[in-house]
């Protein structure tokens, strides 16, 4: 129950906000959920599989492409578009997960990475078909959705529909096993778990849902342009993700929140604001590796103090 | 009573080092079997081979009358054959009931359900194995949490839960205190008799080795070097040369 109790009681509290909030500040809040979304479907390969993809940019984009290429070139009415993102997401991870989780660790980082420099490139020189670096900017969403408090309506319960499917798949046999191959490949293997086919799967799953986080960003910003896709964009939900908290599912959504607002606060008083992240992700790195959504439970507190302590003796002895 | 596993003409060569070395092993459905012989004799080595972590040199697995050699250990565990490692190797950051009941899922070939709970899917089962090896006290603790012996027991607990017919064990009591050994001890031996799995286990304490084993097959750098009942064995004068003489 208590579980649910705080979840709930957010969506309540962004509901009523939306009646509330001027627009400007509106829109900012649809763009944390939107990366809220991104960072959660992400984290469903780091936090759960142990799997660092740096590649996630290529669905997002792709979702946001489809929306605004479709609407482009064939007139295609969003809410077509809006299925078939998803599904164009899950069967690029296909091809793409096939390929690079044939790899381990770093080189299958470096792999995703370079899978997504490769559709960068396509986004940015396929002039005909993306309109390259211009992008496409337009009406391609209902003008319903283009209205501010609809379309954070829709936003937010988009968001909170994939994250229960998302948090359903995490708390299955498929969740528990993915997080025993994150925890012990071999021992998961010797379990008689097909390891590669069961992180295919998710690679698939995080695709499709971070298409559908693409097709958010098209209904905040009604546009799609290669920077979707640019590798800087696949580091957003893991510098994310970490900071908030990754074995946790909701961490993500509050690395989201803090990301954002964060560096809205942060470049009203220095230009610094890389530094200060910079800052931030170390010391979240040294003190609690389990996130900001860490310290919302004791344990989380007892670990990060156990942590800092133990850290201070090391330093004591070598120093 | 039937032959469950066999190896022919096994060898696992490393550059031109033969760790396994033209090695037939037999073992009859039901029975108790140890392995032993000196540090780097190639038991582990052996177990690598027939569980498919490892891809044979020379020579073939059977098991169950099919042929294994080579298989990915994935399929070997669905064969029937499960293992527990020397090396202690858990899911450090999951509790004893997830753990298990991981093994559980994955011998109901239901590890890629995403529509159900997994807190409900296979608890049942996986509480049976916990108590069957003694961990129900600490059934809700993570892994990395568990004492040396505990982590031993949890080790042959996932190794059960995939419902082998043949559980390989190595080295099950390493590290234990007398009375985890005791336990363990009866466990492998209520295990073989009262669920009538066949063990295969490699073993440096000769108390426990002579305690429980059908057989003794004796290993000495690569090779066979004796195999027998108990008595047999510890009569034998190379086993008592190459191993068993520093033992006492
Ligand atoms: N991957 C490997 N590459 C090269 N040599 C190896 C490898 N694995 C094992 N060996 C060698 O093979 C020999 C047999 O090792 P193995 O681990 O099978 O012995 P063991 O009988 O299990 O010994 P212990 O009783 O110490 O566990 C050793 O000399 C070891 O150094
Ligand atoms: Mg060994």
């Amino acid at each position: 129950m208590r579980r649910v109790g705080l979840p709930v009681a957010l969506i309540v509290v962004l509901v009523v906000l939306s009646y509330t909030l001027p627009t400007s500040r509106l829109l900012v809040l649809e763009n944390v959920l939107a990366l809220a979304l991104f960072a959660v479907a992400t984290n469903l390969l780091l936090g759960y599989g142990g799997l660092v993809s740096f590649g996630q940019a290529s669905f997002y984009g792709l979702g946001a492409y489809v929306v605004a290429a479709s609407w482009a070139h064939y007139k295609t009415p969003f809410w077509v578009a809006f299925i078939l993102a998803p599904v164009a997401g899950a069967v690029l991870a296909l091809v793409v997960g096939a390929l690079a989780l044939r790899t381990r660790r770093l080189y299958f980082a470096l792999l995703t990475l370079a899978f997504s420099q490769l559709f960068f490139t396509v986004a940015e020189k396929w002039y005909g078909f993306t309109q390259g670096d211009n992008g496409i900017f337009g009406t391609m969403i209902p003008s319903k959705l283009a209205e501010p408090q609809a379309g954070f309506l829709f936003v937010l319960a988009v968001t909170v529909i994939a994250m229960l499917i998302l948090w359903k798949v995490t708390e299955s046999p498929f969740g528990l096993t993915l997080r025993a191959i994150r925890e012990n490949r071999e021992r998961a293997e010797a379990l008689g778990v097909n390891v590669y086919w069961h992180q295919l799967l998710a690679f698939i799953i995080s695709g499709a849902f971070c298409a559908l986080a693409g097709v958010l960003f098209v209904v905040h910003d009604q546009a799609a342009y290669p920077q979707l896709l640019d590798w800087t964009k696949s580091g957003d939900p893991v510098l994310v993700s970490v900071i908030g908290g990754m074995y946790t599912f909701l961490g993500p959504a509050v690395g989201a929140l803090v990301y954002q607002y964060g560096h809205d606060l942060i470049i009203e008083y220095t230009t610094h604001w890389q530094l200060v992240l910079g800052i931030v992700l170390l010391a979240i790195v040294l003190f609690v590796p389990d996130g900001l959504a860490g310290l919302f439970s004791l344990a989380g507190w007892r670990r990060a103090g156990a942590r800092v302590r133990s850290i201070l003796r090391r330093q004591a002895e070598v120093g | 009573m039937g032959v469950l596993l066999e190896t022919h003409g096994l060898v696992k060569a490393f550059g031109g080092f033969h760790a396994v070395d033209n090695v037939d092993l037999v073992v009859n459905d039901g029975e108790i079997r140890s392995v032993i012989g000196p540090n780097g004799a190639g038991k582990t080595t052996l177990f690598n081979v027939v569980t498919g972590h490892l891809r044979p040199t020379h020579g073939h697995v059977r098991f169950a009358g099919e042929d294994i050699t080579g298989k990915s250990p994935h399929t070997v565990t669905r064969h029937g054959l499960a293992r527990a490692f020397q090396i202690t190797n858990v899911f450090p950051r999951m509790t004893v009931l997830e753990s298990v009941q991981c093994a559980v899922l994955a011998r109901r070939r239901r590890t890629s359900d995403f529509v159900t709970w997994y807190h409900r899917s296979a608890r049942d089962a996986a509480m049976e194995v916990i108590e069957a090896v003694g961990l129900v006290e600490v059934a809700e603790q993570e892994a990395r949490t568990l004492s040396h012996g505990d982590q031993r027991a949890l080790e042959v607990a996932l190794a059960l839960a995939t419902g082998p017919r043949l559980l390989l064990l190595d080295e099950p009591t390493a590290g234990m205190s007398p009375w985890e050994t005791e336990r363990t001890v009866e466990l492998v031996r209520d295990l073989a008799r009262a669920r009538g799995l066949t063990v295969l286990f490699c073993e440096h304490d000769m108390n426990v080795v002579f305690a429980i084993s059908d057989r003794i097959t004796v290993m000495h750098q690569g090779r066979v070097i004796a195999e027998g009942v108990p008595e047999e064995v510890r009569q034998n004068e190379e086993v008592v040369r190459v191993y068993l003489g520093d033992q006492v």
